[in-house]
């Protein structure tokens, strides 16, 4: 039987680019399934929407579906971020100094320690690209050595932060502090600037 | 007495050497006494000390050209203005006073190359990872990186002139001298070690003294029991804003040869430049 075809004023008159929406799939504890466009998963319960990048970058292996999980209480997607970022190779990864904006051409950066000279306080800060659905994996302290200006032998004040504590919020410390100090840390980001406010 | 440091630095687009000249400049202004802390900048581009912020740490600048790079030491002796003169590499630092030992090289000597250098933990270094051409060819173990040397000396100008010719040549006296192994360049300290054996002079211009003590930050001397591409990838380089260097947890005091030009950076340079404007 011949197939009939479409008036052509009528179909050129179609939308082309139709948009794809995306969705992923999950078990009840939240672990993903699968990514796929909207019309393969009509009939599946466990799913929520998810924006394009994302789901390109899981489809196209960019990101491991592995690396994402559904919070089930707010049914949004976060993204599980492994703590340490940073190698631990060399001196300067165990014992990294935090350079002086001044000194630095570091743009960006991942936390920012603010010291506040009137007020002798020093006050920690995340970037904000820490702060969208991201779940930490792992332990997630952070110890900060508050020694002699460039001499890590001369311990002055040693602070814990957790992850949690600076990703929306900033923590701040009151310490006496010498005029000029600086400071040390297990480099877990990449990036790390102090600064003089 | 006329006594002066004589640093000689090229234009180069990778490494900013008139910035370690310049902090050398400032820490042997910080260090050293009066009358022997004096400091001849040889350079290309003369105007470029201008930009210093202190650029009186030179009292002379001499503008030459001629030689690019390192080969510009082996000039030294027709380069400085001072009668008795050390000329050092520009990555170095000098962490306390020395001048006693000045007095020393010119009332008994016309012409001391050091032969030994130091870990940073103090050990003499054995290690000739760096060093095969020396080892293999029984060539003096010259470190050209301390030169001392009085103008008016006919041993001096002998042995500068045929490290001159040496360098200018290098596959004939490589062919001949260094057949057992050649090196891929000869440097100054290879063509000095070359100058000293064929004159014979290795144990008249180099001899066992306490000084200079220089520290040698090339990694694979450390006595490490692992390789290493930087030093600092294993030990901190520690600068205060007293002028004490700490490598690692080791406190040092001996001239430091520091090697990785990066260590010398601006805020270094800025703890230098305080230091010696509370000084002078």
């Amino acid at each position: 039987m011949e197939q009939a075809l479409m008036d052509f004023d009528e179909w050129i008159k179609l939308p082309v680019n139709q948009t794809i929406e995306y969705f992923a799939t999950f078990k009840d504890d939240g672990a993903l399934i699968g990514v796929y466009p909207s019309h393969a998963v009509a009939d599946t319960a466990n799913k929520i929407k998810i924006d394009d990048e994302t789901a390109i970058s899981i489809t196209t292996g960019v990101e491991n579906l592995f690396s994402y999980r559904i919070d089930i209480p707010t049914k949004k997607l976060v993204k599980l971020n492994k703590f340490s970022t940073h190698s631990l190779i060399k001196i300067d990864d165990i014992l990294h100094r935090v350079i002086d904006k001044k000194w630095s051409n570091i743009q960006d950066p991942d936390i920012v320690i603010s010291h506040d000279a009137k007020n002798s306080t020093l006050t920690f800060s995340m970037s904000s690209k820490y702060s969208n659905n991201i779940i930490w994996d792992g332990e997630t302290e952070m110890i900060f050595l508050v020694t002699a200006y460039n001499d890590p032998n001369v311990l002055i004040h040693m602070l814990s932060i957790r992850a949690g504590d600076i990703t929306e919020n900033t923590k701040s410390f009151a310490l006496d502090l010498p005029t000029r100090f600086s400071v040390y840390t297990r480099r877990i980001f990449d990036k790390y600037i102090f600064e003089t406010t | 007495m006329n006594f002066g440091y004589l640093i000689v630095v090229a234009s180069n687009e990778e490494i900013d050497y008139l910035k370690l000249a310049y902090a050398l400049a400032l820490s042997i202004k910080n260090t050293q006494k009066p009358g022997y802390d004096k400091v001849a900048l040889v350079i290309d581009k003369p105007h470029l000390v201008d930009n210093l912020k202190s650029p009186w740490v030179f009292d002379h600048v001499i503008e030459w050209s001629e030689e690019t790079h390192w080969d510009g030491r082996s000039w030294m002796d027709q380069l400085s203005p001072f009668e008795n003169t050390v000329c050092l590499d520009a990555d170095m630092l000098f962490l306390r006073d020395h001048s006693h030992w000045i007095d020393y090289f010119i009332e008994n000597c016309e012409l001391y190359i050091p032969s030994t250098a130091f870990t940073y933990r103090g050990e003499t270094i054995t290690n000739d990872f760096y060093r095969k051409t020396f080892t293999k060819n029984s060539l003096p173990n010259l470190y050209s990186m301390f030169t001392f040397f009085k103008q008016e000396s006919e041993l001096a100008t002998e042995f500068f002139n045929l490290g001159r010719y040496i360098i200018k040549n290098p596959s004939e006296f490589s062919n001949l001298y260094l057949a057992k192994h050649k090196p891929k360049v000869v440097g100054t300290d290879e063509a000095f070690a070359l100058s000293a054996k064929i004159l014979d002079i290795g144990d008249v211009i180099s001899y066992d003294l306490a000084f200079p003590n220089v520290v040698h930050m090339k990694p694979m001397i450390q006595n490490w029991s692992w390789a290493a591409d930087k030093v600092t990838e294993h030990a901190g380089f520690y600068y205060n804003t007293q002028g004490n260097l700490k490598i690692g947890n080791y406190q040092q005091h001996n001239i430091v040869h520091y090697v990785e030009k990066d260590l010398v950076n601006d805020e270094i340079v800025s703890i230098l430049e305080e230091i010696a404007w509370n000084k002078h």
